[in-house]
């Protein structure tokens, strides 16, 4: 029986002690790859099999594989939404989807109403989307809580984003930290709420940093094409066929790359925020600290895309799996105290709407 | 009777306790390291939550507590009080073994194929065909003066000539079956050179260029009657629904429509919309050919015109599989296959 009950904890990572005496408990993930494959494999012939019914049940078992699969102090962390509850959510928008196509094909008016709508609606979608996705994530038997309110998601997703324009979207990093701020700081473990401590300086740092870079992008660019075009004003005779040939095959050449130092330089911004943001949020006695580096993440999105093109998408839930594994173990939590003393809170269930609405459109809320 | 050992949270605090557990087909029986009983639950009032790759196994007591198992087995053995979750056990044991998962990737593949071949067509010519007559119009309407605002100007042929191309198109809409009403319109346009277009509608559409290539009227035959098979076949509303069943197999594929939109999924989206296209053109070829043998025993014009339009255009060098259009080699090739099996 001791044999049995020690297997139980085979798990639970080596605590490490820091130097103020405080425990620190690294993140694990033990998901792989062929595991999740199969699920997957499963999940795209159910759904395509059943008219995209099964999507519900696919998206909670994909959830479910990732948080069972994060452990941290030896407990893994739970999903618990009900398939049936996404279902509902996911009709409601397939059905508005739906009547936007037919507006769109048949009338341009009504479509622009539609879109008015929905935009009207979108904060109200995220802030019930983070409630729902907060209230079925678990813990140790205890849920997590979203307790913004709708009326603060209208000003960060709404004002805010009105202001972009008539700023010259100088606001953008502020924006985006207030964004987090919402997530972070409104987040709550139980009864216990996150404190989040971010700051607008450090994103408008990073920002600054990537904008740099990109405006480098552009201005090579336009010099690139600048020449190439007078080189192909100059070869005229005989030779035009080639020249144009070599022009098309050489901004695609450059179409790519700029598609990929755009995917990295995201790469790049994520770590940053990320760590930053981690950093800067407790929960109790809790903190955390993130250590993701901007180059392992660029590597891994690189040669992640390369795998997926040249495997005709079967390496997807590979990549999934060892982004997942490099994020959750580049996070650990740091308490002088103990993970045991969180308690616990009482919240009705909530629908799936907006967790719907936003998934369809992978609008990026949250980690 | 079994036992096994978990770890209780009783869903009030943080606290995990190390547990073992005494099951014996009604009851278990929970006890701590030590061999102190803690509490026992109901066997019947307890859910177990499905299976899923090699997590661990969770059991929630009726009051909320749960419990979390490495014990595979051991909850193997419970299962078999538990008769929720049937569907999602099946899915499990699709999910478990290889032979099962190639199995779904083929069903996968079938199911994909069978979209797209028949489900995504069937469906869009269901669509069509539901359309108003009212509606058709409406649409055409907007996408021909999208169209003119943006690649055409007014004509420059010579009031004589139109009349006379005019005429010859009536004749030829004369013998097509239908109430339909077709219409020719005449624009210049650099941008698009020659070439001819309809609309759902019934509005056919041909540039100054393709009138001034044509050697004699009776060329226009072929063109005029491939024309009007688009608008007979509804192929112009079709193709609109089809896209949209495109867009919604590849989202469904790529899990969200933002990554549907992307450089990835473009690729797969754009040759299934070519290859639709390709489709409907070599339908309209086969409806012209045929029109054209009942009417002049000979699809020679309408390969002569073709051949022309493909030399002017450069030889149509685009790889058959990224251009909208059959190559022209190939429709040439088919209308003589078409004329001698008719003859």
């Amino acid at each position: 029986m001791e044999n049995t009950v020690s297997s139980q904890d085979h798990q639970r990572p080596p605590q490490q002690v820091s130097t103020t005496g405080s425990r620190i408990y690294p993140f694990e993930f033990t998901g792989t790859g062929s595991e999740f494959f199969r699920i997957w494999i499963v999940n795209l012939f159910l759904t395509i099999a059943t008219l995209g019914i099964y999507a519900a049940w696919a998206k909670v078992r994909t959830r479910r594989y990732f948080f069972a699969n994060t452990f941290l102090d030896g407990q893994a962390f739970d999903y618990l939404a009900d398939p049936k509850v996404i279902l509902r959510g996911n009709l409601i928008v397939a059905g508005a989807v739906g009547i936007y196509l037919l507006t769109d094909i048949f009338t341009t008016t009504y479509s622009v109403v539609v879109i008015l709508l929905f935009l009207l609606a979108l904060p109200f979608l995220i802030y019930k989307s983070l409630r729902f996705n907060a209230h079925n994530s678990a813990y140790r038997n205890i849920r997590f809580r979203f307790m913004g309110t709708a009326g603060e998601s209208y000003k960060v997703y709404a004002l805010y984003a009105l202001l972009v324009p008539l700023t010259l979207g100088l606001i953008i990093p502020y924006w985006v930290f207030r964004q987090k701020d919402y997530f972070f700081g409104r987040l709550s473990y139980g009864s216990t709420q996150n404190r989040f401590y971010g700051r607008p300086g450090y994103f408008y740092a990073i920002y600054l940093l990537a904008g740099l870079i990109t405006l480098g992008l552009i201005i090579g660019v336009i010099i690139y094409t600048a020449t190439t075009a007078l080189m192909a004003d100059s070869g005229s005779s005989g030779k035009t066929l080639a020249t144009a040939g070599f022009v098309i095959l050489t901004s695609m050449l450059l179409f790519v790359l700029i598609i990929i130092v755009i995917s990295l330089l995201k790469q790049f911004v994520y770590a940053r925020l990320t760590n930053h943001c981690l950093n800067s949020t407790n929960l109790g006695t809790l903190r955390f600290e993130g250590s993701l580096k901007a180059w392992e993440l660029m590597w891994i999105r690189f040669t992640n895309i390369l795998a997926i093109i040249f495997s005709a998408g079967l390496l997807i839930p590979w990549a999934r799996v060892r982004r997942a594994r490099y994020i959750i173990e580049h996070i650990r939590a740091i308490t002088p105290g103990s993970l045991e003393d969180f308690a616990a809170a009482t919240e009705t269930d909530q629908s799936a709407i907006g967790e719907a609405a936003v998934d369809f459109f992978d609008i990026e809320i949250g980690l | 009777m079994s036992r096994f050992a978990a770890t209780l949270f009783d869903g009030k605090s943080s606290a995990a306790r190390t547990v073992n557990v005494e099951q014996d087909g009604k009851t278990l029986r929970i006890c701590g390291r030590d061999g102190d009983f803690i509490r026992s639950a109901p066997l019947g009032g307890c859910r177990i939550t499905p299976p899923l790759g090699n997590t661990r196994r969770t059991i929630y007591l009726p009051d909320g507590a749960r419990l979390d198992i490495d014990d595979q087995d051991a909850v193997a053995g419970l299962e078999l009080y538990d008769t929720k979750h049937p569907g999602m056990k099946l899915v499990h044991s699709l999910e478990s073994k290889w032979g099962l998962v190639v199995f779904s990737l083929a069903g996968l593949v079938f199911c994909v194929w069978l979209f797209i071949a028949y489900g995504i067509p069937f469906l869009a010519d269901k669509a069509a065909r539901s359309v108003p007559a009212a509606m058709t119009e409406t649409v055409s309407d907007r996408a021909f003066s999208q169209l003119d605002k943006r690649f055409l100007e007014k004509t420059e042929l010579p009031k004589s000539r139109i009349a006379e191309i005019r005429a010859y198109f009536e004749d030829i809409a004369g013998d097509m079956k239908g109430d339909l009403h077709f219409r020719l319109l005449f624009r210049k346009s650099p941008q698009i050179g020659a070439n001819a277009l309809a609309l759902p509608s019934g509005k056919v559409l041909v540039t100054d260029d393709l009138v001034k290539m044509a050697e004699s009227r009776k060329e226009f035959a072929g063109i005029f009657a491939h024309e009007m098979a688009h608008v007979q076949e509804r192929h112009g509303l079709r193709m609109v629904f089809q896209n949209a069943g495109v867009f919604f197999v590849v989202s469904a594929l790529f899990g969200d429509v933002v990554s549907a939109t992307s450089l990835g999924a473009a690729l797969p989206t754009m040759l299934l919309e070519r290859g639709y296209s390709k489709q409907f053109e070599r339908q309209a070829d086969l409806a012209a050919g045929k029109y054209l043998i009942r009417r002049m025993g000979s699809t020679k014009l309408y390969r002569r015109i073709l051949q022309r339009l493909a030399e002017k255009s450069g030889g149509n060098s685009a790889p058959s599989i990224i251009s909208t259009h059959p190559n022209v080699k190939n429709r040439i090739l088919r209308l003589k296959t078409l004329e001698k099996t008719r003859k």
